[in-house]
């Protein structure tokens, strides 16, 4: 590994790149680019595809899905339309970008205050505001701001149930790892359902309408609790969150584009998407 | 520095095209379309079809090459593949298997 790959300004490769080392595109790559090391992609440099590497640090033009172990780096000459997902992204001053960012929030980051207050959410949205672009702060800030509710509500950092979770009774206590497990996108619906995850558990000070045996009636307590919770109305999305919640990830697409949003993301990030704007009119 | 390098490890699969001199010294497979010359180091190796203006190879090139001007194997090189050329040059150790189109009339 003496040399890096350097893909020259006048050469194109149609097709996939991938080993160990590190790539210079100064010229034009159309097919996926998998590596070991770091991609730079120069301010002369397009990529048409999906990136996975170490670090990319991207100068030029990208288009595709990046995917770096470390770090992505969009400096002032950047134009990228895609998808970003890394612990810790960059985007510098001048940048454009167009496409969802993801920061893995279960990765470590307590490079920025650690505050005692453990688990993963005060870190992310630490960084949330310190790092992100305008552009997709949007999402993110609903979403952390939502995902902070419950936990000034309920003093014990609770796990976040997957949704589909068929019996939450026999759930241990809530442990860092369960959160690791589930995405990290936490969507407005799944926080606020998990407000009446601790009431089975052994704590009874204010159990709602739950009788004494918690396994069978779990179910139940759950969707009353969430009926509940609906109508109080922690923050005005949580409310309108409710009427997107039953259509379907294609409806919701199309309800999308009739109101010139992007229609990208996972559907709870469509649904968090709807919601803002329903609330806004 | 301008030039294009596939280094040591690096695998592409697909087709590179483009009018600079390209260097493989890591692993490429499908096509190399160029204007320019392709050089194959030592450890590289090269699954396409060549077709540029010239090669030289030292490492291990199976597939057809078409140069315009000048294919040149050296002491370590193996090719095995059909080579069109006006100018071939082979020499002493390579190997070589394949048929050789000198283009005589």
């Amino acid at each position: 590994m003496t040399d890096t790959t350097t893909i020259g300004p006048q050469t194109t490769i149609q097709g996939s790149i991938e080993g160990q080392g590190s790539v210079d595109v100064l010229g034009h790559v159309q097919g996926t680019l998998t590596l070991s090391d770091v991609l730079n992609v120069a301010e002369s440099g397009v990529v048409n595809g999906d990136v996975n590497v170490r670090q990319a640090i991207i100068d030029g033009r990208l288009e595709g899905n990046v995917v770096a172990s470390e770090l992505i780096v969009l400096t002032q000459t950047a134009r990228v339309i895609a998808n970003l997902t890394a612990p810790v992204i960059r985007v510098d001053d001048g940048a454009l970008l167009r496409g969802q960012v993801d920061m893995d929030l279960e990765g470590q980051a307590p490079e920025v205050r650690a505050s005692s207050t453990s688990s993963k959410r005060p870190a992310a949205s630490t960084r949330s505001s310190s790092t992100r672009p305008s552009m997709t702060s949007r999402t993110t800030t609903s979403t952390s701001s939502m995902s902070r509710k419950p936990m000034s509500s309920t003093p014990a950092p609770t796990s976040r149930p997957t949704p589909p979770a068929p019996k939450p009774a026999p759930r241990p206590a809530p442990t860092p790892t369960a959160t690791a497990a589930a995405p990290s996108r936490a969507t407005t619906t799944v926080v606020v359902v998990e407000e009446p995850a601790p009431a089975p558990e052994p704590t009874p000070p204010e159990p709602e309408e739950v009788s004494p045996a918690p396994e069978p009636v779990v179910e139940a307590s759950r969707d009353a609790v969430i009926e509940e919770h609906s109508e109080p109305t922690p923050t005005p999305e949580a409310s309108d969150t409710s009427e997107f919640e039953d259509y379907t990830v294609k409806e919701l697409r199309q309800e999308l584009r009739r109101r010139d949003l992007p229609i990208s993301g996972t559907k709870s990030e469509l649904i968090v998407r709807l919601a803002e704007d329903a609330s806004k009119n | 520095m301008a030039d294009t390098i596939i280094a040591q490890g690096i695998t592409i699969d697909g087709e590179i095209s483009g009018n600079e001199p390209v260097l493989v010294e890591g692993t490429v497979k499908g096509k190399i379309a160029l204007d320019a010359t392709v050089t194959v180091a030592q450890q590289g190796i090269v699954e396409a079809d060549v077709e540029t203006t010239e090669v030289q190879i030292s490492g291990a090139l199976t597939g057809n090459i078409v140069a315009r001007e000048r294919v040149e194997i050296t002491s370590e090189g193996k090719v095995v593949g059909d080579v069109k050329a006006p100018r071939i040059l082979i020499a002493d150790g390579a190997g070589f298997k394949g048929h050789i189109d000198m283009d005589v009339e």
